[in-house]
């Protein structure tokens, strides 16, 4: 087991030096160029020289992602140019609220999606099928700006029971930070659980034919110990690792719902730092997300092992 | 035949399969009787309903697409006061049924590859009757499983029990199989195609254990099969079945010297002989053309249309199985046609 942790956590530095490469390379793609947007109204040659020569933005690529990778290994993210704010600095800002935000989105989701994914696979063909099948179509079709719109609408604005937007650090006030985050959560897990419910039912259905629950049926176990202890764990796989994959997504910030809400996550910061062309706050968040993508996947690799023993010696 | 009332009590049993094509019935009034400590094979090709009337008895079957349309299966187990009763097993309701299942009646599958649940040790797969019938406690569930893997000669079985099933080879797993079916010491266990999946001498060696167990146990056995073989070494009783009814039935020995059903001489004809001689060698038979579509059964004898010995009676009235003149009493056979005579005037050959 340590082993196999060891062997993946090595191969997740390559995979990281690969991301911030590529992430490097295609910002030069982007039209527009940092010194003359910081330069102000009156584009001065010798300002914008001056400010060329300061973040090396007149050294070749190669040498700027030199400059830039040997910070990153002193634990330094740079500098975001348009706040004047280390990146670390607003990493550690935002992290934690794009981090609670995907938390509340996945609970959502597994609240909703893995119940009504079993029970429709317990019962296929029924009238909990369908509707749970009818659930999901929505969840999947419904686009999440509109979805967050329309219940501003309902509870903020027709019954005043949440706020329409803002954050409320749970630091200040638990109940308040909840109930900043229930919409923007919702709405985020809504989408996620109409997806897991779909892999949760497909993964079910393939199960319960199993001859391994005919057994259990043929000891005698009743249908909620057959269906929770003998198909389930047999059933996870697929969605612990659709669910690793979701909360990546998740914590790479969600654009549209927190642009609805004004939540200050991950998101509203990458979009405001690609239209002001801040590549070093874009870089930091690319290497924050992707480092916890992988550590996402490994954690998701764990957990399968955990529930399939033919793994554990893999 | 004995006094007491039977083990097993079968009257009629129906079941059919709604299929989009149409009903599918796959079993048609089959009607027999197990005693205490009785091992019956029942033998047929696939489709023949061998399966599918005893998962049908036990609630095992699929519903939908499954529907047990008639019959009565009485089995003389304990009822919930603890008294012997004989009760009528598609009548009872599933929470009484699982009752049943797994604590009076132990059932092993065919393949034991994919029957032990793949995620649970085996510990806890043997333990699990024991704990929800027996009523026991963790640490007495678990040396009862050990135990149970000492009874199918698992060797090293305190150490195995924490190992989980793909860390077992196919035999060794159709025995971890046997000791969940024999767990809470059922009356009955069924062994469904229990060695079909598994190599010859690997089968040798379940049969023979299914024998000792039974030799230790007394249990009754219901072992379905298309092996004539195992049935030969192991059953007291043969039952041959085709499209879904009971077509010979009586001792072994009676049943497979003198098989008085067309259909039951070509499976025995379809069997390699070893102890024949090089030059008595002759080419293996089959039984000629495939069984009925069970969506529309021929009328009469459903095997008419594959018999050689076919009467035109058989083409439109199905015989009843009824007691075989001239043999031990108990061998009974569904057949207009008088087989021993048609294959002392020469015919079929």
């Amino acid at each position: 087991m340590l082993r196999f942790l060891a062997r993946r956590l090595a191969l997740a530095v390559p995979t990281l030096i690969i991301a911030s490469m590529i992430i490097f390379a295609l910002q030069q793609l982007l039209p527009g160029d940092t010194a003359t947007a910081l330069s102000g109204e009156e584009r001065d040659p010798e300002v914008i020289a001056f400010i060329r020569a300061k973040y090396h933005l007149d050294r070749s690529l190669p040498v700027r992602y030199a400059y830039w990778a040997g910070g990153v290994l002193q634990g330094d993210l740079g500098e975001s140019i348009r706040l004047q704010k280390p990146v670390l600095e607003l990493v550690r800002e935002k992290l934690p609220v794009t981090l609670e935000l995907a938390c509340l989105a996945m609970l959502v989701a597994l609240v909703i999606g893995v119940p009504m994914g079993i029970l429709s696979a317990v019962r296929p063909g029924t009238w909990i099928d369908g509707l749970a099948n009818g659930v999901a179509l929505w969840g999947l079709s419904v686009p999440n700006f509109w979805l967050g719109i329309l219940m501003i609408l309902l509870f903020s604005v027709q019954l005043g029971w949440l706020p329409a937007s803002g954050y409320v650090p749970p630091g200040e006030s638990l109940t308040e930070n909840l109930r900043s985050m229930a919409m923007p959560a919702f709405v985020l897990g809504n989408a996620i659980a109409a997806v897991m419910m779909r892999h949760t039912r497909a993964a079910m259905l393939g199960v319960l034919q199993s001859d391994y629950v005919r057994t259990a049926r043929a000891k005698g176990v009743p249908t909620a110990r057959v269906v929770l202890r003998h198909a389930l764990p047999n059933a996870a796989i697929p969605i612990i690792t659709l669910g690793a994959l979701e909360f990546g997504q998740l914590l790479s910030g969600a654009v549209l719902t927190e642009q609805v809400f004004s939540v200050p996550g991950f998101g509203k910061l990458m979009v405001d730092a690609v239209f002001n062309r801040d590549f070093a706050t874009v870089q930091g968040v690319v290497i924050c997300t992707a480092t916890t993508y992988i550590l996402l996947n490994l954690a998701a690799d764990l957990a399968s092992a955990l529930v399939n023993p033919k793994l554990r010696r893999a | 035949m004995t006094a007491s009332p039977p083990l097993l009590d079968v009257r009629d049993l129906a079941v059919a399969f709604d299929t989009e094509s149409g009903t599918v019935r796959a079993v048609n009034g089959v009607s027999y009787t197990l005693r205490e400590g009785e091992t019956l094979g029942i033998v047929g090709e696939s489709g023949s309903g061998k399966s599918v009337h005893v998962l049908a008895m036990l609630g095992l079957v699929p519903r939908p697409p499954g529907r047990i349309t008639g019959g009565q299966v009485l089995f003389r187990g304990r009822d919930p006061e603890g008294h012997d009763q004989a009760r009528d097993l598609l009548a009872m309701p599933e929470r009484h049924l699982r009752r049943v299942r797994g604590a009076e009646i132990g059932m092993v599958f065919q393949d034991p590859m994919s029957s032990l649940n793949p995620a649970m040790t085996v510990a806890a797969q043997i333990a699990e009757p024991l704990r929800l019938h027996l009523g026991l406690g963790a640490r007495e569930a678990r040396a009862r499983a050990r135990d149970l893997l000492d009874l199918v000669r698992i060797p090293d079985a305190s150490r195995r029990l924490d190992h989980y099933p793909h860390e077992f080879s196919g035999g060794q797993r159709q025995r971890v199989m046997i000791a969940i079916g024999l767990a809470c010491r059922p009356k009955l266990l069924i062994a469904d195609e229990a060695t079909t999946a598994l190599d010859v001498t690997v089968q040798a060696e379940i049969v023979a254990l299914v024998q000792e167990l039974k030799r230790e146990i007394g249990m009754a056995i219901v072992w379905i099969t298309h092996d004539l073989g195992v049935v030969a070494g192991i059953a007291d009783t043969v039952q041959v079945m085709y499209a879904g009814r009971i077509v010979e039935r009586g001792p072994v020995d009676a049943v497979f010297s003198d098989p008085r059903n067309a259909y039951t001489l070509g499976l025995l004809r379809s069997l390699p002989d070893l102890s024949r001689d090089r030059a008595g060698r002759q080419r293996l038979r089959q039984i000629e053309g495939s069984p009925p579509d069970m969506r529309h059964p021929p009328p009469g004898d459903p095997f008419a249309p594959r018999n050689p010995f076919a009467t035109p009676r058989c083409r439109t009235e199905a015989p009843p199985l009824a007691q075989v003149e001239g043999s031990v009493p108990g061998h009974l056979a569904a057949a207009w046609y008088d087989l021993p005579a048609l294959l002392a005037a020469g015919a079929g050959r």
